[in-house]
């Protein structure tokens, strides 16, 4: 009967991620899209060089949700992240050093900004409005379609020039302009 | 409208496994569906050979598309405006933050209240035992759920 009721006002509902204790929001990632699939992100972070929690054995549980980023009367949509209440600023801690715009390798090749909106330290609403403008002419007017036939986007393939990159790379790489690059952009899936 | 030299913004495995979903600007439309015809075999010039199983699930099909099945204005949209009657009424509340009421009093001295005495209530409240523990991490098997609005194929 629940389920039916989500379904029928576009609700969804899911196990929360950390049993133990409530979420709360701990900020957004400018640039991010409503396409990416959250679930291979999350993956993707969590296996990061730069993931470095203070208690390896006990990690702190994040979620990435997507949700509305509001200033001065303006939304977009984005890709929130919440962590357990007890480890929020540490979360935050290494979400700020994951994402902190600077050229390295981000997880799964995509460079998104953290931006912090722990309690008690909400940025000005004309930074949110900074914030706002940069992410949606980033993004822009987006279309997407679907590819049948690829194998897994992580499997290792070997060119011609004897480097070898992730399949996702190899499609990523591909250029706007008629003709194939020989030069593989390194946006690896880190 | 940031200049891209790639042809896919995102590269994403679909939940179900089966496709690869990919993302592009609205106005690189038709360009992007001229490469279509030519991408599986820009693809085979430059991977080495005998790579092509680790590219295509089946070599001899290679690789097919399907229609576009999402769009996202890049518009930024406007947040719903909140009425001026529930801004007045904030206004109204606040006032009253401001200056706590006063208790009132008629002015003359109450008498001192009998003392009463309550028999402390023997309600049975459990206590969660440290050695138990439930599979899913909540003592007393309620499970947190998170509940938001649909908004994308990735929920």
């Amino acid at each position: 009967m629940v389920e039916e009721w989500l379904d029928t006002y576009n609700y969804y509902c899911k196990l929360c991620p950390s049993q133990a204790e409530e979420m709360t929001q701990i900020g957004a990632l400018c640039y991010s899209n409503v396409f990416m699939y959250r679930e291979d992100l999350k993956a993707a972070i969590i296996n990061h060089p730069l993931w470095l929690p203070q208690d390896s054995s006990n990690p702190p549980i994040f979620d990435l949700y997507l949700s509305d980023f509001i200033a001065q009367n303006n939304k977009a949509r984005m890709i929130f992240v919440s962590a357990e209440q007890s480890k929020a600023r540490e979360t935050a801690d290494l979400f700020k050093k994951l994402n902190d715009g600077s050229p390295k390798a981000y997880p799964n090749g995509y460079m998104m900004l953290f931006i912090p909106l722990l309690e008690g330290h909400q940025p000005s609403n004309e930074f949110c409005a900074k914030v706002l403008f940069n992410h949606e002419k980033y993004i822009g007017e987006e279309e997407a379609f679907s590819i049948g036939g690829f194998q897994d986007l992580k499997t290792q393939v070997k060119l011609k020039n004897g480097s070898t990159v992730s399949l996702c790379t190899l499609i990523k790489s591909i250029p706007l302009s008629s003709g194939m690059s020989p030069a593989i952009i390194s946006t690896s899936r880190a | 409208m940031e200049c891209r030299p790639q042809l896919f913004q995102q590269v994403e495995p679909k939940i179900s496994g089966i496709v690869t979903m990919v993302t592009f600007q609205k106005q690189d439309h038709d360009l992007v569906y001229q490469c279509q015809n030519t991408l599986e075999s820009e693809i085979r010039q430059i991977i080495a050979e005998g790579q092509e199983y680790n590219v295509f699930v089946d070599d001899a099909d290679g690789i097919w598309f399907g229609g576009v099945n999402e769009t996202k204005t890049g518009r930024i949209l406007a947040a719903k405006q909140v009425d001026k009657s529930s801004l007045e009424y904030t206004k109204h509340i606040s006032r009253f933050m401001n200056s706590p009421p006063k208790k009132r009093s008629s002015g003359v001295p109450l008498p001192p209240p009998k003392t009463v005495i309550v028999e402390k209530p023997t309600f049975y409240t459990p206590s969660p035992s440290p050695k138990f523990k439930h599979p899913l991490g909540t003592p007393f098997g309620t499970l947190r759920l998170k509940i938001g609005l649909q908004t994308s194929t990735y929920n």
